[in-house]
């Protein structure tokens, strides 16, 4: 835009006509383009945005599916939220679909709030943006950064935890369901019927449970007792055994599936969240 | 990073294309080594070359030293920016750098077409605005997997669409007759801010010397701004009185000594209005304005021909000057005026008057003399003598020529009027009034000012120093003081009204003059040289044949490169429009703009439409029909149970409803879309509409 000002004053301090020329030239291509930046973000269908827990330290990255249901190609577009680091720009083949992601470097567990964001687009000419307001991204849980080197303690819960996904002996057959993990499918079984079946067994004698208790933490200060726990109960969980998680004011039973170390993370993530909220 | 740098590598040297052949060789070798330090630090990663980049502007400088004479030269600067740009690609490695060199490659074309103007310049200033239009597509599309002709395509979509909105833009932006400074005056900015002060003294000459006037055509220094109540006056009919010349020592024109005393001037000066009114005694046309003069060192006022007003701290002279009390060193005298553009003055002519309006430098000019006693002798009134001395003029093959300077000496108007018949205004008017003489007919020469250059189509008018003109004044008995035009019988008014060829020397906040003065093309000889290179527009509505390519030429050259407010308002003329404003330029060229906006909206949403499958319109046809006839569809039943209800409730209709419903599911679930099918089915469909 300055440019073109810039031009215009040149034309008419010397009266020329071909600079004249020039800027009505770049102003009447700045006018199309801008057109052209409208038309390029215009009717895309987009999805919410999706998101996984992190710990912290690491990036916590934004998902959003844009689909493209007319008949031209989409350019340059990238995503834009306040302290979110953009990806490089992508294109959307017409009629096609892409994954945009926003990631954030995140520095303290706990929850991140909800924030703005836009789809931007500055195709073809740059001299414009257009913008395409989505929905808001949504929170994200962030754990306790793992850390810390004391040994797991052996407070055993007094019972022995039984792994469901252990393979012990072969129980029988069932229709295979999504989910199921591949390596239990029962591919002569496909070859022969033209169906999935999932396998299944009756799980195996586990180790006793564990108990993670925040007084046995020797570390200073609240957050290098969570991560220590987080460590734990990292460890713990890959080594398939169960445990419980014990933290004042709140009690976990043992238990150990994913859902129940998602659960306990949570519970290490928001500790003290509610004080200080309420 | 995709590669879109070569695209504004392209743009870049295309840009700087006209300039670099101009200037000095090794301006384009620094432009090569920044080019080579590009490439360097693209093979090397990480290396930028800082020492080199350093080393080759340090060159620069030597050469501007070495080349130009000053440091601030139009090359010199131009070679600098280049040097620059160009070390600036070498390092260049983000988006925002490449945005950057964009930037300069506009301002580089724009300088290039400051040198030459012609056809070549339009093409070149096209390619790169497209080349540019290809780069940005290129940066800001950011998938390095598009192809470079995608970008050709999309760029050249945006181009074409362009091109129809600049033609508008181009033809309706208010043309504002630069230099920008002028515009300043106008709105009041005040002028020591712009004028050197060697300009500032023009005022205190005392005499005409041949070739005066063009030497003074060629400063670009304004003499007064102003702004009329209404319409603005035919530029031709604007003269501006300034000093009234009687003697004539053989070489040039002197006033009298003494004539700045102030206390004579005053004595004799018009002081009352009774007096104005006896002396003015025909007037026509009266003008009212706004008067603003630039400081002159002198007392010249310069009040429009014939001023007949009071103003504060001035006078109006017995020869009808208007003139400053005080002389005006550095204030601006800013005064209201009245003046009439028709008018005789005088009622009687004194002896002393008289005799000095016939004085006759002895032994100069016989010949003049000698023309002046014939014509004197053949006709006896005094208009008959007039006429025909214009008549020797008209027939006389005479050229005004204003730069054409006689070699000085003795007789030099009769060397102009008999041997040369080529010269500027000072020699034609000078000849005028010592033929008049000669033929018994008092007369005399007034100095001043013609036209002037309206701003804007305001109603502002910039009175400049190239404006410098001389006229002639002879005095009738009974009649008084009437102006007579010698210029106007040689050279007739273009059509539009530009007598005055405004050939400004190129002028710029940075100096930008060309060095070396280039021949100007054909096209760009002034008006001044007699007739105009091209000739008079005619409409040619009703020519059926295809123009020929060099009168194409011709058009282009005159809609573009010469086109000028006084042809935008003949454009405007012929759309129809009798009064241009400025304003009612803008309002036009934005409607004009939106509406063009408007088409392409409206062809883009044609193109994008939602195209109804026919197949579906037909169905719905026929639903339609059946709905008419009774049984009505609705939303949720499928079109099987909608025949077996058809057939229940209309047996009549069950064979053609079966046939058309079952080809419609074969066609919807059965995979059965070819053409054929589906063309049946409409058919059947139209059949089964006709016929119920």
């Amino acid at each position: 835009m300055g440019l073109i000002l810039c031009g215009l004053l040149m034309a008419v301090n010397f009266s020329n006509n071909l600079i004249f020329a020039m800027t009505a030239l770049l102003l009447s291509i700045a006018l199309v383009g801008w057109y052209h930046t409208r038309v390029n973000l215009s009717c895309l269908s987009l999805t919410d945005w999706r998101v996984a827990p992190v710990f912290a330290g690491q990036k916590a990255i934004w998902r959003l599916t844009v689909e493209n249901g007319k008949q031209r190609g989409r350019y340059g577009i990238r995503a834009c939220s306040s302290g979110a680091e953009t990806d490089p720009e992508q294109y959307l083949a017409a009629g096609g679909q892409t994954e945009i992601t926003l990631r954030r470097q995140v520095v303290a567990r706990g929850l991140i709030k909800p924030c703005p964001a836009d789809l931007r687009s500055c195709f073809p000419l740059g001299i414009f943006e257009a913008r395409l307001g989505t929905k808001d991204l949504p929170e994200c849980l962030a754990y306790p950064k793992p850390a810390g080197d004391q040994p797991v303690p052996e407070q055993t819960a007094g019972r022995q935890a039984h792994l469901l996904n252990e393979s012990g002996a072969y129980t029988g057959m069932r229709r295979y369901a999504p989910g199921d993990t591949l390596s239990r499918i029962s591919w002569k079984a496909y070859a022969r019927f033209d169906e999935l079946y999932t396998k299944e067994f009756d799980g195996a004698q586990g180790r006793p449970a564990l108990w993670l208790r925040w007084s046995d933490v020797r570390a200073s200060g609240v957050e290098q007792k969570l991560s220590q726990l987080c460590r734990w109960m990292l460890d713990v969980h890959g080594q398939n055994r169960e445990y419980g998680l014990e933290l004042p004011g709140m009690k976990i039973e043992p238990a150990g599936e994913e859902s129940h170390l998602r659960h306990c993370l949570q519970a290490l993530a928001l500790y003290g969240e509610t004080e200080r909220t309420s | 990073m995709s590669g879109y740098y070569q695209w504004v590598l392209l743009t870049l040297v295309m840009a700087a294309f006209p300039s670099l052949v101009r200037l000095p060789l090794w301006v384009a070798g620094i432009a090569l080594a920044g080019g080579a330090l590009h490439y360097a630090g693209r093979w090397r990663k990480g290396w930028y070359g800082r020492g080199a980049g350093a080393a080759l502007l340090t060159m620069t400088v030597a050469g501007i030293w070495l080349s130009f004479e000053s440091w601030f030269s139009g090359d010199a600067v131009l070679s600098f920016f280049i040097a620059v740009v160009f070390l600036k690609w070498g390092e260049a490695r983000k988006r925002r750098d490449y945005l950057l060199l964009i930037f300069a490659a506009v301002i580089l074309t724009a300088c290039g077409t400051l040198y030459w103007e012609n056809l070549l310049n339009l093409l070149h200033m096209l390619l790169v605005v497209f080349l540019l239009t290809v780069s940005l597509v290129a940066i800001h599309s950011g998938d390095s997997a598009l192809s470079g002709l995608f970008f050709l395509r999309r760029s050249g979509l945006i181009f074409a669409l362009g091109l129809p909105l600049m033609l508008l833009l181009f033809l309706t932006l208010p043309r504002i007759p630069g230099p920008l400074w002028d515009i300043g005056l106008a709105f009041g900015l005040p002028v020591k801010a712009m004028l050197d002060r060697g300009a500032g003294d023009f005022g205190k000459a005392t005499s005409m010397q041949p070739g005066g006037i063009h030497k003074a055509s060629q400063q670009t220094g304004n003499v007064l701004v102003a702004e009329f109540k209404g319409a603005v006056p035919y530029k031709s009919r604007l003269y501006w009185r300034g000093p009234v010349f009687w003697e004539y020592d053989g070489e040039k024109w002197n006033l009298p000594a003494g004539w700045d005393d102030r206390t004579r001037l005053l004595k004799r000066a018009i002081r009352t209005k009774k007096r104005l009114d006896r002396e003015l005694h025909f007037r026509k046309d009266p003008v009212r304005y706004t008067l603003r003069v630039m400081p002159n060192g002198g007392r010249w006022l310069y009040g429009l021909d014939i001023p007949a007003a009071p103003a504060p701290e001035s006078f109006i002279s017995d020869e009808y000057q208007l003139l400053s009390i005080r002389k005006i060193d550095d204030q601006e005298p800013k005064f209201e005026m009245l003046s009439y553009l028709e008018y005789l003055t005088g009622v009687e002519l004194g002896d002393e008057q008289r005799k000095r309006g016939l004085s006759w430098s002895e032994n100069s000019n016989p010949r003049l003399r000698a023309l002046g006693a014939e014509l004197a002798k053949k006709h006896k009134k005094t208009d008959a003598i007039v006429h025909q001395a214009l008549r020797l003029l008209a027939d006389g093959a005479y050229r005004f020529d204003a730069g054409y300077v006689i070699p000085p000496g003795k007789d030099s108007l009769d060397r102009f009027f008999f041997d040369e018949k080529r010269g500027g205004a000072e020699y034609l008017a000078g000849s005028f009034v010592m033929l008049m003489r000669a033929a018994g007919i008092p007369a005399r020469l007034v100095s001043g000012y013609r036209g002037g250059t309206i701003i804007a189509l305001t109603n502002f008018v910039i009175v400049k120093r190239a404006d410098a003109h001389a006229w002639v004044e002879i005095w009738r008995d009974g009649k008084g003081w009437s102006r007579v035009e010698p210029k106007d019988i040689i050279l007739p008014l273009a059509a539009d009204d530009t007598a005055l060829s405004e050939k400004k020397p190129k002028e710029s906040v940075v100096k930008m003059e060309t060095g070396r003065e280039k021949p100007l093309p054909e096209t760009e000889k002034p008006d001044k040289g007699g007739k105009p290179a091209e000739p008079v527009a005619v409409k040619q509505k009703d020519r059926r044949s295809l123009p020929s390519l060099s009168s194409l030429l011709g058009g282009v050259r005159k809609w573009v490169i010469r086109y000028d407010p006084n042809r935008q308002m003949e454009l405007l003329k012929g759309a129809g429009v009798k009064e241009g404003n400025w304003l009612d330029l803008l309002i036009g060229g934005t409607a004009g703009v939106l509406s063009l906006l408007g088409i392409y909206l409206l062809a883009a949403w044609w193109r994008d439409r939602r195209r109804v499958d026919p197949v579906a319109e037909s169905w719905l046809r026929f639903c339609r029909r059946l709905k008419t006839l009774g049984v009505e569809k609705s939303e949720t039943e499928c079109p099987r149970d909608y025949l077996r209800r058809v057939s229940r409730e209309r047996p009549e209709l069950s064979a053609a409803a079966e046939d058309i419903i079952g080809r419609y599911i074969l066609i919807r679930y059965g995979e059965e879309c070819s053409g054929e099918t589906t063309a049946l089915f409409m058919r059947q469909v139209q059949r089964f509409i006709s016929m119920s």
